[in-house]
C-alpha cells in the first residue's frame, strides 16, 4: 500500500485541498475534472514532478511556470523514487531525437535490438521504429513510444495524464493488456483521462476533482452517460445545419495524387472531392497520414504527384497569402503554431478583419487585457485562438487536426458552440480530422477512412 | 557516409573537434601570418560548409548561411567603427598594415562561420546518448548537447510556423523579402527561447531522474 496527502496552495490560495490517495496494490484508479491548472498541477503532483527543483530568478521562467511554483504541504508521500509519469504531451518524455537513443538512455536493461523489439511491440511498433528520427513519428506513434517506455521502467507506480485521445483503436486495446499487465505485476496504475470509457473494464476506483477536492464516486453511476444535454443540444443544432447547407457544388478536387514521406509510401493514385459548405471527418489509424493530408493541402509538403484543384486552380499555383486567405489550418499543438505573444497583438489582427462572426467570437472569449500572454492561456483556449487567427473573411476550407482532443466536457461544449457559430454564418467548408472516439460518431458529417493509401468516403453518416 | 562518421569512437570525436576549435582561435605572433591565417580559415570554412551539407541539407547550409549574413551585416558596423577610429583589434597582437587590420577584422566571422558549421556538423555526428558513459558530467554534457538540438529543431519550426502564417516570405527572392526576414529574425529568436524555456522544464526533470538512476 503507498499513501500520498497533501495540499498545494498558489499565493497563499489552497488550488489542492486536503488531497489523500491511498494506492494499493494492482488497482487502476481513473482521475476526472475539468482540464484545468489544478487537474495538471494534480498529475505533475502524483507523477512526481512536483515539487519541482528551485527555478532560476529569471522572471519569465518564473512567470512561464508559475502554477508550479506553489508550495505543497505533503502530510504523507511515500512513493518519491518510484513513479513513471507521462503528459498529455509526448514530446515530454521523449528526451532525444530517435528511438534507439530513448531506450539507450531509459531502459539500459535491453541490451540488443531484440529486447527492444520485444517492448516495442507492446504497442503494435513494428522493428523498423528503432531507427527512427523522434520527428518522423505521428502523434499517436510518439505516445506509443512514450508509454512502451513508461511501462518497459520497473516503476511501482504509473501516472498518465490525457493519453488515451492519442491512440487509434488498436493502440487502446494495447494500453488496456499493458495495464492489465502491470496490474498483475503489483503495479498502480494512475490514469487522468477525460477519454475514459475504452478502459472502464479495467478501472477499479473512480475520483473527481471537484475546484480543489478530490472525491471519490462510485464507477458503475459514472460510466453511464458520457455528456451532458448541453452537449446533445448543440450536436442537434449542427446536425440540423449540415442536413441544410450540405451543397454538391465542389470546392476541393484530388485527381490521382500520390505522396511518400521519407521513402514511404504514404498515398497511392488518391482521388477524392470535397465540396462547398459541407463537414467531413477523417478517421484512421496512427501514422496512416491523416496529419500529412491537411499538411498536403496547406502546401506543407508540397512534393506530391498528380492534380489538387481547390476552388478550381491549381494548388501549386497558390502563394501563401492566397492559401491563407482560401484555407485556415489549426493544428493539433496550437502553441506551436501561435506565433504572438499576448493577447493584445491577437486582438489587434482580428479586428482588422471584416468578418464580424470571428470579431464577435473573439470578444466573447477572449476579454483578458492586451498584455496577457498567451502563454497562460489552457490548451482549450489556445486552440479556439488559433481558429479565430486563422479564419480570414473569405475562408473557405477550415482543417481542424484534432479539435477535440484531451477537451473537458466544458471545452468540447465550447468548441460545438463555436464551430456551429463559425459553420452558420460563413459559407465554410469544415475538413475535421480525429480519431472515432467522444463525440465524433454523434457529428452529422461525412465520414472518411483511409484504406489502401487512399483516403476515401464512406456511405455512413 | 554520415552512418559511417557517427561509428567514430566517441574520444576520437571530441579530440577533433577540439583541435579544430583551437586551431580556429590561434596565437599569432606577427601580422605576418595573418594572411596564410586567413587563407587556412577559408580552407576551413570551405571543408566545413561541404561537411555539414552531406550531414544535413542544403537547406540547412543556406539557413546557417543567412543567419550568419545577418550577424555579420551588424559586426560590419562595428568594424567599421575600429577601422575608422584605427583601434587596436588584436589582444595580443600590433597590427600596423591597414591591410592586415581589414584582413583581422574579416577573420572574425570567418571564424564564428566555421565555429557554426563545424559545431552543426559535430552535432549531427554525435548522439548525446554517447556521453552518458562519462558519468554525472557526461548527463550535463548530454543535457546541453540535447538543449542545442531541440533549439536548432525549434527555430527551424517557428521559421515554419512564421511562413505558413504569412509572417516571412517562403523563399528569399528580393530585397524586400530580405529586409522582411531581417525585420522579423529578432521573433524566430524570441519563439525559440520562449519554446526551449517550455522544453527545459520537462527535460530537466527526466534527466535529473536519469542522474538520481545513474
Amino acid at each position: 500500500m503507498k499513501e500520498i496527502a497533501f495540499t498545494y496552495s498558489l499565493q497563499n490560495t489552497a488550488l489542492l485541498k486536503d488531497i489523500h490517495l491511498q494506492l494499493q496494490k494492482q488497482t487502476c484508479i481513473l482521475i476526472n475534472g475539468n482540464e484545468n491548472k489544478a487537474f495538471t498541477v494534480l498529475g505533475a503532483i502524483l507523477g512526481n514532478i512536483l515539487p519541482t527543483m528551485e527555478l532560476p530568478d529569471i522572471e519569465s521562467l518564473v512567470l512561464l511556470y508559475k502554477d508550479f511554483s506553489g508550495d505543497i504541504d505533503f502530510k504523507k508521500h511515500d512513493y518519491s523514487e518510484t513513479v513513471s509519469y507521462i503528459s498529455c504531451d509526448p514530446d515530454r518524455q521523449l528526451m532525444f531525437a530517435e528511438v534507439w537513443e530513448e531506450f539507450a538512455a531509459q531502459i539500459p536493461k535491453a541490451k540488443t535490438q531484440h529486447d527492444v523489439n520485444v517492448l516495442l511491440e507492446k504497442f503494435s511498433l513494428n522493428d523498423s521504429f528503432y531507427r527512427r528520427k523522434i520527428e518522423s513519428l505521428s502523434g499517436g506513434e510518439k505516445m506509443k513510444l512514450a508509454l512502451c517506455l513508461a511501462f518497459a521502467k520497473d516503476e511501482e507506480i504509473i501516472v498518465m495524464h490525457g493519453v488515451v485521445p492519442w491512440l487509434d483503436q488498436k493502440g487502446r486495446e494495447d494500453l488496456k493488456n499493458a495495464i492489465i499487465d502491470a496490474k498483475n505485476k503489483d503495479k498502480i496504475i494512475i490514469i487522468l483521462e477525460q477519454e475514459y470509457h475504452c478502459l472502464q473494464d479495467i478501472i477499479d476506483k473512480v475520483y473527481v476533482l471537484k475546484t480543489d477536492s478530490l472525491v471519490q464516486v462510485d464507477e458503475k453511476s459514472f460510466f453511464v452517460e458520457a455528456f451532458n444535454p448541453q452537449i446533445y443540444q448543440h450536436l442537434e443544432k449542427l446536425n440540423a445545419l449540415i442536413a441544410n447547407k450540405d451543397r454538391d457544388e465542389l470546392l476541393l478536387k484530388i485527381e490521382r495524387m500520390s505522396f511518400a514521406y521519407q521513402e514511404k509510401e504514404i498515398y497511392h493514385e488518391m482521388s477524392l472531392q470535397l465540396n462547398k459548405s459541407s463537414i467531413y471527418y477523417l478517421n484512421a489509424e496512427n501514422g496512416t497520414g491523416k496529419t500529412t493530408f491537411a499538411n498536403i493541402l496547406f502546401k506543407l509538403e508540397k512534393d506530391y504527384q498528380g492534380e489538387i484543384e481547390l476552388c478550381q486552380k491549381d494548388l501549386k499555383s497558390y502563394d501563401r497569402q492566397g492559401l491563407n486567405n482560401c484555407i485556415a489550418y489549426v493544428s493539433q499543438f496550437p502553441e506551436s503554431q501561435l506565433i504572438w505573444n499576448t493577447i493584445g497583438e491577437c486582438r489587434d489582427k482580428v479586428l482588422t478583419r471584416n468578418n464580424t462572426t470571428i470579431i464577435e467570437l473573439f470578444k466573447q472569449y477572449f476579454q483578458q487585457s492586451d498584455s496577457y500572454p498567451i502563454i497562460y492561456l489552457s490548451f482549450a483556449e489556445m486552440k479556439l485562438l488559433l481558429t479565430l487567427m486563422m479564419v480570414k473573411t473569405n475562408t473557405q476550407l477550415l482543417i481542424l487536426d484534432e479539435p477535440t482532443w484531451s477537451l473537458d466536457l466544458e471545452s468540447i461544449e465550447i468548441w460545438l458552440k463555436t464551430t456551429t457559430q463559425i459553420y452558420e454564418n460563413m459559407n465554410i467548408t469544415i475538413f475535421i480530422i480525429s480519431h472515432a472516439h467522444g463525440i465524433m460518431p454523434l457529428l452529422g458529417a461525412k465520414k472518411l477512412l483511409i484504406s489502401e493509401k487512399r483516403i476515401m468516403v464512406t456511405n455512413e453518416k | 557516409m554520415k552512418n559511417k562518421l557517427r561509428k567514430i569512437n566517441i574520444y576520437l570525436k571530441v579530440f577533433l573537434l577540439v583541435i579544430i576549435g583551437v586551431s580556429l582561435f590561434p596565437y599569432l605572433k606577427s601580422e605576418t601570418y595573418i594572411s596564410p591565417y586567413l587563407a587556412y580559415l577559408v580552407f576551413v570554412n570551405l571543408f566545413a560548409a561541404w561537411l555539414y551539407y552531406k550531414l544535413s541539407s542544403k537547406q540547412s547550409l543556406l539557413f546557417v548561411f543567412k543567419l550568419w549574413l545577418i550577424g555579420l551585416a551588424l559586426y560590419s558596423i562595428f568594424a567599421l567603427v575600429f577601422w575608422l577610429n584605427n583601434w587596436s583589434i588584436s589582444p595580443t597582437l600590433q597590427i600596423n598594415e591597414s591591410k592586415n587590420v581589414l584582413l583581422y577584422l574579416l577573420s572574425y566571422p570567418i571564424r564564428i562561420l566555421a565555429v557554426f558549421y563545424i559545431g552543426l556538423s559535430f552535432i549531427e555526428l554525435v548522439s548525446p546518448v554517447e556521453f552518458l558513459q562519462f558519468g554525472k558530467i557526461g548527463i550535463y554534457i548530454c543535457f546541453l548537447l540535447r538543449s542545442f538540438q531541440v533549439a536548432k529543431e525549434q527555430m527551424l519550426n517557428n521559421k515554419k510556423a512564421m511562413e505558413i502564417m504569412g509572417e516571412i516570405p517562403e523563399s528569399l527572392k528580393s530585397i524586400s523579402d530580405y529586409r522582411l526576414f531581417l525585420h522579423k529574425s529578432p521573433l524566430i529568436i524570441a519563439l525559440t527561447i520562449r519554446n526551449l524555456m517550455i522544453w527545459l522544464f520537462w527535460a530537466s526533470h527526466q534527466f535529473e531522474k536519469l542522474k538520481k538512476e545513474n
